[in-house]
């Protein structure tokens, strides 16, 4: 697997890539980076061309210039398709990194061959289905102290992975620093449903019974015409980087089922 | 000033880059990266093509195969050199940067025009040691459970009394760098440059700061290098390439300008 970097009008993008043939986008969580996907990779890049950019302001990708919505992450993403001259991607999101999947589905339709909606949620403005944890989404300044690394740390640990993801992430939330949130707030005002009807291209929507959004995953499914859903039992949130292997399986039994 | 990846034997080489000219190679210091350099480059890239690669194991490089000594960080440099299609460059190096600037002009002389050892230094034995390391300024940090490790990392980039933002890139580079960051400082702490000085054969400049804790190491190491110059920055700090970078780049200039470019 090597990394590189891509110019794009707003700055540099990062990106992990591997193997050849059919290109895959895989596109990150909030406050995370094409890190998450470094155990999938090798499963995918056996039959497709992986390829993984960090968002701006995430990762090692340059900031954004202002505090980017899905839609400009989305067209971020197509002029990094442009750079790459990859015409049509088969795009993989994780939580709001599906989120701006969509926005590519809908917007560029002719570049979007197939979409993996994993874990991909919504808020109700009453009886709210999901409960973040406390004080999850604020802005985190630097203090002289040093103590928002253990903010930040704090974030990372509430979902009780194993100490090396835990760290990876934290890792993450430390190199996006005081204005890594942005793509979180970006996600939270995204509301996925005027536009999963929109979708034209095949679609599964994927969910693992641990993550918090697993709850919609039923109703994203039921919005998108034609769309499949797989919902892996017992999995977790942050599913491809805990379970790896059972993520890639879902997704290359998708694609290779649409193709051709 | 971009960013990109080059692909030595050893793996990915992260770097920095901005100009045209003649090539000038940014060497940074120990559990550090070329983000050291960033306020420095804009000064040198209007005359100069400037690359800052991050050692591996530091930065957003590739790990190393194992615990690199100086000579092999040196090879890398090489093999970031022919990567890159430069056959000759002016190396500016920082402590540690310093020793493997050295290495690559002794084994590959004909690779390097010039040569800045910015605060170069030397163990010391015996009790009257000039240099007093803080207390468990080396040692590996391993990942805790309670995330303290991070604050291990902030206390040790603390140390010098820096302007918060630059304590707080400092911090994220040893985050970055992870368990095995030290090695890098082990392998300069292993190095003794007296030795090797006397073979330097290429124009030199010996420069250091007087609030570098290794400046009272400069006379000695000017004074084994034939026909070197040297040059002290009054009242210069500790990491003068990110706190002073304005005069770094000065020093830097005058000395690749002016003898004999």
């Amino acid at each position: 697997m090597k990394r590189a970097y891509a110019d794009i009008p707003e700055g540099q993008i990062l990106y992990r890539f591997e193997g050849k043939g059919e290109p895959v986008l895989l596109l990150h969580a909030g406050v995370t980076s094409s890190d998450e996907f470094k155990k999938v990779i090798p499963f995918l890049s056996k039959t497709y061309w992986a390829v993984a950019p960090d968002f701006l302001g995430n990762g090692d990708s340059d900031p954004a210039p202002h505090a980017y919505d899905c839609l400009e992450h989305a067209r971020t993403m197509i002029s990094f398709m442009d750079v790459l001259g990859i015409k049509k991607a088969n795009v993989v999101g994780q939580h709001v990194g599906g989120k701006v999947g969509v926005e590519m589905a809908v917007n560029w339709p002719e570049r979007v061959n197939s979409l993996v909606l994993s874990s991909i949620g919504y808020y109700e403005s009453e009886g709210k289905n999901i409960k973040d944890p406390p004080n999850f989404r604020g802005r985190v300044e630097i203090k002289a102290d040093g103590s928002h690394l253990m903010e930040w740390w704090q974030r990372s640990a509430l979902w009780g992975h194993p100490l090396d993801i835990t760290h990876d992430r934290a890792v993450e939330y430390i190199k996006a620093g005081p204005r890594g949130e942005e793509i979180h707030w970006a996600g939270r005002n995204y509301d996925p449903r005027p536009r999963l009807p929109l979708v034209r291209c095949p679609t599964l929507v994927l969910s693992a019974t641990r993550d918090p959004f697993c709850v919609v995953a039923e109703n994203v499914h039921k919005l998108v015409p034609g769309s499949r859903l797989n919902i892996i039992k017992d999995g977790p949130i942050d599913i491809d980087r805990v379970w790896p292997k059972e993520f890639a399986e879902a997704v290359l039994e998708f694609l290779n089922s649409t193709a051709g | 000033m971009k960013r990109a990846y080059a692909d030595i034997p050893e793996g990915q080489i992260h770097y920095r880059i901005e100009g045209s000219g003649a090539v000038v190679l940014l060497l940074h210091a120990g559990v550090t990266s070329s983000l050291e350099y960033i306020k420095v480059i804009p000064f040198l890239s209007k005359t100069y093509c400037v690359i800052a690669p991050d050692f591996l194991g530091n930065g957003d490089s590739d790990s190393a195969p194992f615990a690199y000594d100086i000579i092999d960080h040196a090879r890398t440099m090489i093999h970031l050199m022919d990567s890159l299609g430069i056959k000759k460059a002016a190396v500016v190096g920082q402590h540690v940067g310093g020793k493997i600037g050295l290495e690559m002009a002794i084994t590959w002389p004909e690779r390097v025009s010039k040569l800045v050892l910015s605060s170069p230094n030397y163990p010391e034995a015996g009790e009257d040691k000039t240099i007093k390391d803080p207390p468990n300024f080396m040692g590996r940090v391993e990942i805790q459970a309670d995330g303290s490790h991070l604050m291990e990392w902030w206390r040790r980039s603390a140390l010098w009394g820096h302007p918060l933002d630059i304590t707080h890139d400092r911090t994220v580079e040893y985050i970055k760098a992870g368990p095995r960051g030290e090695e890098i400082h082990w392998a300069g702490g292993a190095y003794d440059p007296r030795p090797k000085l006397p073979l330097v054969q290429c124009p030199t400049l010996v420069f250091s700061a007087t609030h570098d804790p290794f400046c009272g190491m400069a006379e000695t190491v000017h004074k084994l290098i034939p026909g070197s110059k040297l040059k002290i920055i009054e009242n210069g700090p500790i990491d003068i390439d990110r706190i002073w970078p304005k005069e770094f780049a000065e020093v830097v200039l005058n000395f690749l300008n002016g003898s004999g470019a």
